[in-house]
């Protein structure tokens, strides 16, 4: 192959692009090691060639979305700063503040609340006489006057034999405002039914005690009770 | 520099002149890489077969009557190679190092001044292709990116072949306009 035939097949083009036979690309390599003009242009067209894909490659690298892999590291601002300043401190007088109210809590319960407990509970405990007051069916009675020093106190009435249990005993004010129910069992043999009623909840007035039987569907009885004043 | 191919060049050569020496390896460098980038495919045998032929070339000038006819200086660096490339093909060749006195192997990459070249080209060249139409730059794209026969894109694409031919070679043409025209106005 001479530099016209060269020229005439392009073959600095083609053998770049990979289009010459193998024969072709013994000859035109024999030539352009020899002829500075095709060597010239074959170095030329390699660069361009290069530069190509090196520009092509760009362009796709580019297109790519970025990698969010790592995020660039930003200096704290003034308010995370003095939120990492303060917040050791502040957690530990949190936990000052929760420990003094701890230990004013345990301080009140064991100076007030339990020795008043034990009182109320040893008061309870110890022997004590009970007002009994009976309940009546019928009207007329005077009121009845409750002792103010003892907490509690007794209502007791007969109830018809034929009553089956358990009942139970509604306490109404005089208005008829339900205050109470109290399950009833059998009382011992020969006894009345009683009920153990704390006397701070029954100020001065009027109230009803009715019995149902088991049914709940009819009153067996009704009593009347007068408190007057102390 | 442009130095031709003479007996005066061999002489030089033989006796180991640094310009000349370096002239020769600057010269034929690019067009073996050029050839063996065709028929290979890792660059540090590339390399080797390189070396390997500028080994060879220089062990025969030197020889009395190595080297008779210095205008086919070219011609015989081609044939070593092709010997080098064929040996590197049947025997796995083993690795040869260069003599101490033999011209030094200048790394292009690591000069700053060819990187500055070589991106003001690279803007020329996107200009270039930036003032294709998008089916020019598609096509050129898939030839010049992806590794596969140019023929058998152009088929996929229905494009000639010659087609394809004639764009690049109007594309380098422009190319070497703006370049000349960049060139002058630097200067």
């Amino acid at each position: 192959m001479d530099h016209e035939d060269a020229t005439r097949t392009q073959a600095c083009t083609r053998y770049l692009m990979g289009s010459l036979s193998a024969d072709e690309v013994a000859a035109f390599e024999e030539h352009y090691f020899t002829c500075p003009e095709c060597a010239e242009e074959l170095k030329a067209g390699s660069v361009f060639g290069e530069d190509v894909r090196a520009v092509f490659h760009e362009q796709a690298q580019r297109l790519l979305p970025a990698s969010p892999a790592v995020l660039p590291q930003t200096a704290p601002g003034w308010f995370e700063r003095a939120r990492m300043t303060f917040a050791l401190p502040m957690a530990v007088a949190a936990v000052a503040v929760c420990a003094l109210i701890l230990f004013g809590l345990v301080i009140y319960q064991n100076a007030v609340s339990i020795p008043g407990l034990r009182s109320e509970v040893a008061e309870l405990s110890a022997p004590q006489s009970l007002a009994w007051v009976p309940l009546k069916i019928a009207r007329g009675s005077g009121p009845v006057a409750l002792p103010k020093d003892h907490p509690f106190w007794v209502a007791y009435f007969n109830l018809p034999a034929t009553v089956k249990f358990p009942a139970s005993c509604d306490i109404e004010s005089s208005r008829g405002t339900r205050l109470k129910t109290v399950t009833l069992g059998p009382p011992a043999l020969g006894q009345p039914s009683s009920l153990l009623l704390r006397r701070s909840d029954f100020p001065a007035g009027a109230y009803k005690f009715k019995v149902h039987g088991p049914t709940q569907d009819s009153v067996i009885a009704e009593y009347t009770l007068d408190i007057g004043p102390e | 520099m442009r130095l031709e191919f003479n007996e005066e060049y061999l002489r030089k050569l033989a006796a180991g002149d640094g310009e000349v020496q370096q002239h020769f390896t600057n010269y034929f460098s690019p067009l073996l890489r050029i050839k063996l980038r065709t028929k290979l495919r890792s660059p540090q045998l590339m390399e080797d077969v390189r070396q390997e032929t500028f080994l060879r070339v220089l062990q025969t000038v030197r020889k009395f009557n190595g080297v008779q006819t210095p205008e086919r200086l070219g011609a015989f660096v081609n044939s070593v190679c092709n010997n080098v490339m064929l040996e590197c093909f049947r025997t796995n060749m083993r690795h040869r190092q260069m003599p101490e006195d033999e011209p030094e192997i200048i790394d292009e990459a690591a000069d700053p001044t060819k990187n500055v070249v070589m991106q003001e080209r690279r803007k020329l060249v996107a200009r270039v292709l930036a003032e294709l139409t998008p089916k020019d730059r598609n096509l050129l794209m898939q030839v010049y990116l992806e590794e596969r026969d140019k023929d058998e894109i152009c088929r996929e694409l229905d494009v000639n072949p010659d087609y394809l031919r004639v764009m690049i070679h109007r594309a380098k043409g422009r190319f070497k306009t703006l370049l000349g025209k960049s060139s002058s106005e630097l200067h």
